[in-house]
């Protein structure tokens, strides 16, 4: 198990962009794969980083072995997304891995180090922290929907749609606007307000392991780059 | 609400950020289907308009200041450049809610007519991945021609992808937002202003 500061994480997520820009698929991507394997696995997120693995390790078996196979629209749009998803699945597989293994409060006070405006960075933390909410509220409306006898297949939605729409529409933003409420007054006795600088219990450096990771993305993708 | 105040306080920011992950769910859940079915995946931007109407207007209503969709759109653009989604999608996101911010303010955020535009300038946001994806396929063609593709594939692919697939994508998406948007003014005048959640 290994720690990586969130700086370092952002900036190994930038690197995997400008990768998925410049280098084209082939076996550089999956050698970004199994990079983006070991991190996870070192970093704690070992089940689902092996599971994201396993199912690239598939589709790309797929492509080289199956899809010549195949003939017509098929395999052209097959071929089409494909293409896009080998483009997009070490850039998503990395922030997949580090959204699950960094705290929102080592995030806040990470950025805060790097001076970005509170107007992006707090936006961001608030989602992080709402996606797990709105879950939960969702299990809650959809149990209060059929507890009234509404469901939310096309077929009823045909036959209602008004009732639909009202009792989804209307739960879920009423649900949220109150969260917004309860957060900013719960933020806002804690301070968030405060126009000084950001403090944090955190021990947040830079490390040696944290160059070492650096430093062997960027070699990779130099290598991806040139040769 | 306040508003008097130019500046966003914390509480706009909150606010922002909570509706920021509506949006993208509703994004994701109704035009998700789309991207995962290979032949469709130029009808995401029509999906993608569905579902987010409501909660567009209900946001522009809650936060009536300037800034708050700009921030949305940096959000959003954040998101998808750290999941790796094409950078025209990332900037179109950003670019078209600094433009329906705008549209929206000139009303002072409470016009309908021009909350209505500010959502269909919104909608458009997710094309932008493609239309650079028609002009700059280049680079994975020429992938899929080494793996051993055949020319005629990719010129029929090209054919079937420029001409009438991005005049559905513009019509459709449209349509479906002006449809959303409108369900929306109708949902805040019937309901969240009754019940006090909206002024």
């Amino acid at each position: 198990m290994i720690k990586i500061d969130p700086r370092i994480k952002v900036i190994l997520i930038l690197i995997t962009v400008i990768f998925s820009i410049f280098v084209p698929t082939g076996l550089y991507t999956c050698i970004w794969i199994a990079m983006v394997t070991v991190l996870g696995t070192m970093l704690g997120r070992i089940k689902k980083t092996i599971r994201a693995a396993v199912i690239f390790a598939a589709l790309w078996l797929f492509a080289i072995y199956i899809l010549p196979m195949l003939h017509g629209t098929a395999h052209i749009s097959l071929l089409v997304w494909l293409g896009l998803v080998f483009k997009c699945y070490p850039c998503c597989m990395l922030a997949g891995v580090i959204i699950g293994t960094t705290q929102i409060s080592e995030f806040m006070a990470a950025m805060a180090k790097w001076n970005l405006p509170r107007e992006i960075v707090m936006p961001l933390a608030i989602m992080f922290r709402y996606f797990p909410t709105l879950k939960e509220d969702w299990g809650h409306i959809k149990d209060a929907m059929s507890i009234r006898g509404i469901s939310l297949s096309p077929l009823y939605f045909i036959k209602r749609p008004g009732v639909v729409i009202d009792a989804l529409y209307l739960p879920l933003l009423v649900t949220a606007s109150k969260t917004a409420d309860e957060l900013s007054s719960s933020a806002i006795t804690r301070g968030i307000e405060n126009p000084s600088r950001r403090t944090s219990r955190l021990d947040i450096r830079i490390k040696y392991i944290d160059i070492l990771v650096l430093t062997i993305f960027t070699l990779v993708l130099l290598l991806g780059v040139f040769l | 609400m306040n508003e008097g105040k130019k500046k966003l306080g914390a509480k706009d920011l909150i606010v922002t950020g909570i509706f920021a992950v509506l949006l993208l769910m509703a994004a994701m859940i109704g035009g998700g289907p789309f991207a995962t079915v290979p032949t469709l995946t130029f009808y995401f931007p029509i999906g993608a308009a569905v579902l987010a109407g409501p909660i567009f207007m209900l946001f522009i209503a809650k936060v009536p200041k300037y800034g708050a969709l700009a921030i949305v759109g940096a959000v959003l653009c954040i998101l998808g450049t750290l999941t790796g989604m094409h950078w025209g999608m990332n900037f179109g996101f950003l670019v078209c809610s600094i433009i329906a911010s705008i549209i929206a303010g000139i009303g002072k955020f409470k016009k309908p007519v021009l909350n209505l535009i500010a959502y269909l300038v919104y909608c458009i946001g997710p094309m932008g991945t493609y239309f650079v994806f028609f002009f700059n396929r280049e680079s994975w063609i020429s992938f899929m021609l080494k793996k051993g593709t055949e020319q005629e594939y990719i010129d029929k692919m090209s054919e079937v992808a420029t001409g009438g697939m991005m005049v559905i994508m513009v019509v459709g998406t449209l349509v479906v937002g002006l449809l959303s948007g409108l369900l929306g003014l109708r949902l805040m005048r019937k309901q969240f202003i009754k019940a006090g959640i909206a002024s």
